[in-house]
């Protein structure tokens, strides 16, 4: 996998620019065969899952986020350096979000709160692997 | 038409391009065939014109659209189930001047799980 297009749609997943995190590691995603095509796909998911809820399109958002989570699930609790069980902790927690949207429940959405992605130290990720 | 683009689309065109029946038009875009133009299916997401789709039955083993989709939002229309042979007949028809060869599981889905 090209870790400089990873890290570039990690970046842009942080800094809130969820269409070009999905735009950049749909590229990745297209050419990664193997383990990572799925972890790829439920970033994007996740990231487009985040996309929807800013634009109040709640049932994109619910279904994006629930797919992205059935595919990391997997790879939990970290995988390619990224920890993954606290980040998909804070988005089961935007998806009930998103599902209170559907009926019309439509909340604040404090931006700020949005998870990042937290690429572990090398101490860190070597802790998750034992 | 059996395949379906939902509201999760996000607009990034992935699909477009590898349409073997261009059946795929952006948001707002008209659609063509046969010569004349049409009015926009959708404004607000990519969609697929129900008169041009096969589900690549006659040209891939899986539709192609889906297969490229990141969000995986093209899906089957559960309100539009069509047949093999319906659908194979449509792309011959959208495509006169091909010699399309006799089904295998290299160009319908259908014969895969057959």
């Amino acid at each position: 996998m090209n870790e400089e297009q990873f890290q570039r749609g990690i970046d842009e997943f942080n800094r809130g620019c969820f269409f070009e995190c999905h735009d950049t590691l749909e590229d990745l995603w297209h050419e990664t065969r193997g383990a990572d095509r799925l972890f790829l796909q439920g970033l994007i998911q996740v990231s487009v899952g985040f996309y929807h809820l800013l634009n109040r399109n709640y049932k994109g958002a619910t279904s994006q986020f629930t797919r992205g989570l059935n595919k990391l699930e997997q790879y939990s609790p970290a995988h390619r350096g990224i920890e993954l069980e606290g980040f998909m902790k804070s988005v089961v927690s935007w998806l009930a979000l998103a599902e209170r949207g559907l009926i019309g429940e439509q909340a604040e959405i404090d931006e700020t709160k949005i998870p990042k992605l937290k690429i572990l130290s090398l101490k860190e990720s070597n802790t998750w692997q034992q | 038409m059996a395949t379906m683009i939902t509201e999760e689309c996000i607009n990034c065109g992935a699909c477009e391009p590898e349409c073997p029946n261009t059946a795929i038009y952006a948001n707002g875009a008209q659609w063509e065939m046969n010569g004349e133009t049409h009015d926009a299916i959708s404004a607000d997401f990519y969609y697929i014109v129900p008169e041009k789709c096969t589900e690549c039955v006659g040209h891939f083993d899986q539709e192609q659209c889906a297969a490229v989709c990141p969000v995986d939002c093209c899906v089957p229309d559960p309100n539009h189930v069509e047949s093999e042979e319906l659908l194979f007949n449509r792309a011959k028809q959208l495509h006169p001047s091909k010699e399309f060869a006799a089904l295998s599981p290299a160009t319908s889905r259908f014969q895969k799980s057959a």
